[in-house]
C-alpha cells in the first residue's frame, strides 16, 4: 500500500509523518515493555492506530474494533506474548530480523551489524539494559521512527531537501531491514490463535511500509 | 530514486545534533570508541568447559563485539588446532535464539505460564523464600543444591559457594559418571592417575575397553592413529560395534558387564603361559601371589568363554598379545563402570596391567581419568557461612552440611524430613533428562516450594522449575579449565558481552548476596561485588603455577600450557595407597565391604519379565543433554532412535521405522526402531540426550541402582545405568 505525504501542491503533510511515527513508536513499545506492560502499551498502540486510520483516511478497521474491545490485563496475553517472542521456551516467533533474513536463522549476523551501522550513522547505538541484539524489533521499530521524525523536524523547519533526505533513509532503512517483519507476522500467524497478537501483526503489515510522496514537488 | 544506507551517510552526519529532540527507549548516542572497533578483529583464548575428555583449547574470533568463528588453538599439542562436531557449532549455540534471556517465573510450576521478571525481582523473591525458610525451620538446611557438570569451569564452583554463603545446606553429593572407576583405582594405586593421552602414541597394543573415544575424545585418535601407523594393534572391547571399534584391528563383542571375567580369563593365559612380569608385579605391589592364587585355582578359559561370549581362541589371542606386545596401554571407559559389579571389573583390569608390567611405562598403562591439575584455590566456592549458622550437628558443637546422593536424588530428598527439603537451587545440571527413575525426580520436585534453575536452554528441568537464571556461555565470562584427560590448562576469556541479560554463577552469587544482606544484614557471606578477572585470578596459587610454569594467570593469555608432570602415570612407583604400593590386596576395599582381591563378582542378569538390556551410552552429537537441542544438530539428527538386533526384532515383529515401547516396573519410553547388527541380540540401545520439543527420555526406565564403588572417593556409589532390564513391544 503506497502512503503519499503530499498534498496536491506538493507540501509534506506533517501529520501523516507523525501518526506513522507514532505508529512505530507504540509498536516498538510493545516489544520493549513486553507481555508484563500490554495494560499499558496495548491502549497506546490502539490510540496511534486509531489516528494514523484517520490520517490515511481509512475506514476503522476490524482490527481497531476487536483490539478496543480486548481485556489488556488478561493474564493470559502475557503468557502468550512470552511463548511467543520471549521464552525461556525456545519461541517460535523470535523477534530479531537476522532469524528471518540470514540464511543461520540465528542472530548477530551480517545483518544485524548492517542494523547496527546504520545506527553508528546516525551516531546511535542500543543503550538498553538487556544486551539485545541491534536488530531486535523494538530498537528497530524505534530507529525508524526516528528517522520519520527527523523528516518531520525538518518539514517544520521547511527544509524540504533534508527532510526528503530522512524520508529516503526511513525506505531504505526499510528496503533492506524492516522488510522482515512481513516475514514475522507470517510465522506470527502460524503461531498463535490469540486475537490480540493477530491484530498486532495486521497492525505491522499495515503500518509499516515505505513511504511514498511526491519529490518533485518538493524541489 | 531509491537510496542505499550508504548513499544515506553525508545527509545525515550533518543533521545528527537535533536527535535529542526524540523520545528514546532503545537507542542511545553511540559510543565514539565501541563504534572505531568496528572493523578491528579481536582473538581470544578460551576453553570448552563440557564434561567432556578433550576440554578443548580454543580460539574465539570477535569481530564488533560478534564472535564470528570458533576454533581449536594449535597451541595445544592435544587438541591441535582442531575442535569436535560440537565445539564448531558454538556460534550457533551462543547466537541460538533458543537461549534464555532473561530471569523468568512460571505460575504454577510446569503450567507454561511464564512471566518476564527482573534480575532484581527474582533476586528478592529467592532471598526472601530462602530467609522465610530459615526462620520456619531454624536453619538454611530445607535449600537443597544439585550442581554438576554442565559447565566445569573452576568459578563455576561459586555455586557450591553461593550455598555455602547462606548457611548449611543440603547438597547432592557424588557423580553419575565415573565414580566406581575412581574407587577402583583409587583402591589399588592410591589415585587416579593416566598416563598424558598423548602418550598413547608411543604405545605397541592399544586395547580400548569400552571406550567410544571416536565419538567422547576425538583428539586422542590422532594420538592412536599414530601408534597404528608404527605397527601398533588397536583392540576395542565393547558391547556395541561403535565407530571407534570399526577403526579397530579387532573388535570383540562382549557381554556387557562381563568385563572382570574376560580380564580373568586373559590373567589365567598368562599366569599359565609364563607370560607374567614377576618382577614388576612382585616389586610393586602387595597381595600379588595371593590373587594369582586365586585366578589359578578358580578360572578357566572355557568359563570365561561362557561368560563374556567371547570364543576361547579370541581370549587366548587377546591375553598373548596383549602380555608379550609391550608397552600395552589400556584406556578403561566410564561406560564399563557403569555396573553393579562395574568397580570390580575396574580393579581386574588393574591387575591385569599390573601383571604384565605395563603399568608405570610410556606408551602403556591402564588409564582411566586423573586429576592432577585441578589444585586450585577454589576461591569462588569457599565461602564462611554466615555467622550463628546450624546445619547437621557434629562433634564439639559443629555443624555441616547434609549430603544427599546425587545418584538418587529424587528418593532421598523426598525422604528427609528433618527438616525437610523445600527449595532446589539447580545449575550446570538437568536432573529431570538425566537422573534416573525421571517419574520419581518430577514427583519430587512438585513437592517443593521454590525450584530455581540456571541454564542457557529451556531443557526439561527449566520445565518444572518457579523461578529460570538466564546463564552466560563461555565465551561471555572469564574462567581456568583443566581436562580429566589431558594435561593441559588453559585461560577463558571473556570474548563477547554477555548477551540479552545472562549472567555467571558467581556474578548471580553476588546478586543474591545484595539482596539477602539489603533484607537481612549479615545473612549472605558472598561477597556483592567484583570483576570477573579478578574471580579467576584469585583461583591460582603457587603450586599451579609452579606446574604450569608460570608467574601469573596472564601467562595463560600467550596459550594454555602443559602440566610439567611425568607423562608417564606411576612412573616413579610411588603409589599413594596405605601401603605405598599398588593394593592387590586391599584391606580398604574389604572394610568399606567389598573384595579385599580382584576377584570376580556376579553381574546383573536380566529378569523372565524384563529380559532386554537397555543400553544409554553417550550419543555423538552431543554430551548429555547440551547440544542436541541445536539447529545444526536437530538437522543431522532429528530424532531419536532405539538399536535393535534384527533377530530381537523378528521375535517381536519390530521392522525398521517402527515405534518400539520400552517398558519396565519404573516406566516406559517409546522410541523409534532402527534395525542393526552393531548390538546383540540381548542388548538394545538409545543414546542419552534432550532433544528440542521432544518428550524422549531413557532415564524412565532406568532405575537407581547403585554401582558398587564411588563411596571412598566421590563420597556416594555411582549408578548402574547399564544394569537396567525391559521388555519391549510395538508400539
Amino acid at each position: 500500500m503506497a502512503v503519499l505525504l503530499c498534498l496536491p501542491d506538493g507540501a509534506l503533510r506533517i501529520e501523516r509523518l507523525q501518526s506513522r511515527l507514532e505508529i512505530l513508536l507504540a509498536l516498538s513499545r510493545i516489544f520493549v515493555a513486553g507481555g508484563e506492560n500490554l495494560v499499558y502499551t496495548l491502549p497506546e498502540l490502539e490510540r496511534a492506530y486509531s489516528r494514523w486510520l484517520k490520517e490515511e483516511e481509512e475506514s476503522e478497521g476490524k482490527e481497531l474494533q476487536s483490539l478496543l474491545q480486548a481485556d489488556y490485563g488478561r493474564k493470559d496475553l502475557v503468557y502468550e506474548f512470552n511463548r511467543l517472542f520471549v521464552g525461556p521456551k525456545a519461541p517460535p516467533v523470535p523477534p530479531y530480523e537476522s532469524v528471518y533474513l540470514s540464511k543461520d536463522r540465528l542472530v548477530m549476523q551480517e545483518s544485524t551489524l548492517d542494523v547496527r551501522r546504520w545506527y553508528r550513522q546516525e551516531e546511535l547505538m542500543p543503550v538498553s539494559r538487556s544486551n539485545e541484539p541491534d536488530d531486535f524489533i523494538a530498537t528497530e521499530l524505534e530507529f525508524g521512527a526516528y528517522l520519520l521524525a527527523r523528516a518531520a523536524d525538518y518539514v517544520k523547519e521547511q527544509q524540504r531537501g533534508k527532510a526528503i533526505a530522512f524520508l529516503d533513509a526511513y525506505n531504505a532503512f526499510y528496503d533492506e531491514h524492516l522488510v522482515w517483519l512481513e516475514e514475522f507476522v507470517r510465522c506470527l500467524k502460524k503461531a498463535t490463535q490469540e486475537k490480540v497478537f493477530l491484530i498486532i501483526g495486521t497492525i505491522i503489515l499495515k503500518t509499516v511500509r515505505p513511504i511514498e510522496y511526491q519529490k518533485g514537488g518538493l524541489t | 530514486m531509491k537510496i542505499t544506507r550508504r548513499q544515506f551517510i553525508g545527509t545525515a552526519a550533518a543533521v545528527t545534533a537535533s536527535a535529542g529532540l526524540f523520545s528514546f527507549n532503545m537507542l542511545g548516542k553511540a559510543d565514539k570508541a565501541v563504534a572505531d572497533t568496528e572493523s578491528k578483529v579481536q582473538i581470544f583464548r578460551n576453553v570448552c568447559p563440557r564434561n567432556c575428555y578433550d576440554t578443548c583449547a580454543q580460539i574465539s574470533y570477535v569481530e564488533d563485539g560478534v564472535l564470528k568463528k570458533v576454533e581449536g588453538d594449535p597451541k595445544s599439542t592435544y587438541t591441535n588446532g582442531k575442535l569436535c562436531l560440537k565445539g564448531y557449532n558454538y556460534t550457533r549455540r551462543v547466537y541460538s535464539p533458543d537461549r534464555i534471556k532473561y530471569p523468568m517465573k512460571q505460575v504454577p510450576r510446569g503450567s507454561g505460564n511464564w512471566e518476564r521478571i527482573s534480575w532484581d525481582e527474582a533476586m528478592n523473591t529467592i532471598a526472601e523464600k530462602i530467609l522465610e525458610l530459615k526462620k520456619r525451620y531454624g536453619s538454611t538446611l530445607p535449600i537443597c543444591m544439585n550442581k554438576y557438570s554442565g559447565n566445569f569451569g573452576i568459578t563455576h564452583y561459586g555455586i557450591e559457594g553461593t550455598m555455602s554463603s547462606i548457611g548449611y545446606t543440603t547438597r547432592a553429593v557424588g557423580t553419575p559418571c565415573w565414580p566406581a572407576g575412581i574407587d577402583a583405582q583409587t583402591y589399588d594405586f592410591g589415585t587416579i592417575i593416566n598416563n598424558d593421552p598423548e602418550d598413547l602414541a608411543n604405545s605397541n597394543y592399544i586395547i580400548l575397553w569400552g571406550s567410544n573415544c571416536a565419538w567422547t575424545g576425538i583428539h586422542s585418535l590422532p594420538f592412536i592413529m599414530k601408534a597404528r601407523e608404527r605397527g601398533a594393534k588397536i583392540v576395542a572391547i565393547d558391547p556395541i560395534l561403535t565407530s571407534t571399534a570399526s577403526k579397530a584391528d579387532l573388535y570383540i563383542q562382549i557381554k556387557p558387564s562381563t568385563d572382570g571375567a574376560l580380564a580373568l580369563g586373559m590373567a589365567k593365559y598368562i599366569l599359565d603361559n609364563d607370560l607374567v612380569d614377576w618382577e614388576y608385579a612382585t616389586a610393586n605391589s602387595i597381595g600379588f601371589e595371593e590373587w594369582v592364587d586365586y585366578v589359578r585355582k578358580n578360572i578357566t578359559l572355557d568359563w570365561a568363554a561362557e561368560k563374556t561370549g567371547v570364543p576361547k581362541d579370541v581370549i587366548i589371542q587377546l591375553a598373548r598379545e596383549y602380555a608379550t606386545t609391550k608397552p600395552a596401554a589400556i584406556w578403561v571407559g566410564y561406560g564399563m563402570q557403569r555396573h553393579t559389579n562395574g568397580g570390580q571389573n575396574v580393579r581386574i583390569i588393574d591387575a591385569l596391567g599390573v601383571m604384565t608390567g605395563n603399568v608405570g611405562k610410556s606408551g602403556g598403562g591402564v588409564n582411566y581419568a586423573h586429576l592432577e591439575t585441578w589444585g586450585f584455590n577454589y576461591h569462588a566456592m569457599s565461602m564462611p557461612v554466615p555467622e550463628g549458622s546450624v546445619g547437621v550437628p557434629g562433634p564439639n558443637g559443629t555443624y555441616s552440611d547434609r549430603a544427599v546422593n546425587m545418584n538418587n536424588f529424587a528418593a532421598e530428598v523426598q525422604a528427609l524430613t528433618d527438616p525437610p527439603v523445600k527449595m532446589l537451587w539447580i545449575a550446570a545440571r538437568n536432573p529431570v533428562s538425566q537422573d534416573p527413575d525421571t517419574n520419581d525426580i518430577i514427583k519430587m520436585f512438585n513437592s517443593m516450594e521454590l525450584v530455581v534453575t540456571v541454564d542457557s536452554f529451556f531443557n526439561k528441568t527449566v520445565e518444572l522449575s518457579d523461578i529460570v537464571l538466564p546463564a552466560t556461555t563461555h565465551f561471555e565470562d572469564w574462567d581456568v579449565m583443566a581436562s580429566y584427560w589431558h594435561y593441559w590448562v588453559g585461560i577463558n576469556q571473556r570474548a563477547i558481552e554477555p548477551m540479552y541479560e545472562a549472567k555467571s554463577d558467581v556474578e548471580i552469587a553476588m546478586a543474591l548476596s545484595k539482596a539477602m544482606n539489603a533484607l537481612e544484614p549479615g545473612s549472605c557471606t558472598y561477597p556483592t561485588e567484583g570483576d570477573p578477572e579478578e574471580w579467576v585470578a584469585k583461583e591460582f596459587n603457587d603450586g599451579i603455577h609452579s606446574m604450569l610454569g608460570i608467574s601469573s594467570y596472564k601467562d595463560l593469555l600467550d596459550g594454555p600450557r602443559k602440566a610439567k608432570i611425568s607423562p608417564v602415570a606411576w612412573a616413579d612407583g610411588q603409589f599413594r595407597t596405605p601401603s605405598g604400593k599398588i593394593e592387590i590386596r586391599c584391606e580398604r576395599a574389604a572394610q568399606n565391604g567389598l573384595p579385599a582381591l580382584p576377584v570376580w563378582v556376579e553381574e546383573l542378569k536380566t529378569s523372565a519379565q524384563y529380559p532386554i538390556r537397555f543400553m544409554t551410552p553417550h550419543p555423538q552429537h552431543g554430551i548429555h543433554s547440551q547440544f542436541q537441542n541445536l539447529d545444526w544438530m536437530m538437522a543431522a539428527n532429528p530424532e531419536p532412535v532405539v538399536e535393535i538386533h534384527p533377530e530381537l526384532a523378528a521375535q517381536y515383529g519390530i521392522g525398521e521405522g517402527d515405534m518400539v515401547r520400552i517398558y519396565n516396573d519404573l516406566g516406559e519410553v517409546k522410541i523409534k526402531a532402527h534395525l542393526t547388527r552393531t548390538t546383540s541380540p540381548d542388548v538394545i540401545v538409545s543414546y542419552e540426550a534432550w532433544y528440542k520439543d521432544s518428550p524422549f527420555n531413557v532415564n524412565y526406565t532406568v532405575k537407581a541402582i547403585p554401582a558398587d564403588m564411588g563411596k571412598l572417593a566421590t563420597g556416594m556409589d555411582g549408578i548402574a545405568f547399564h544394569d537396567n532390564f525391559v521388555a519391549i513391544e510395538k508400539a
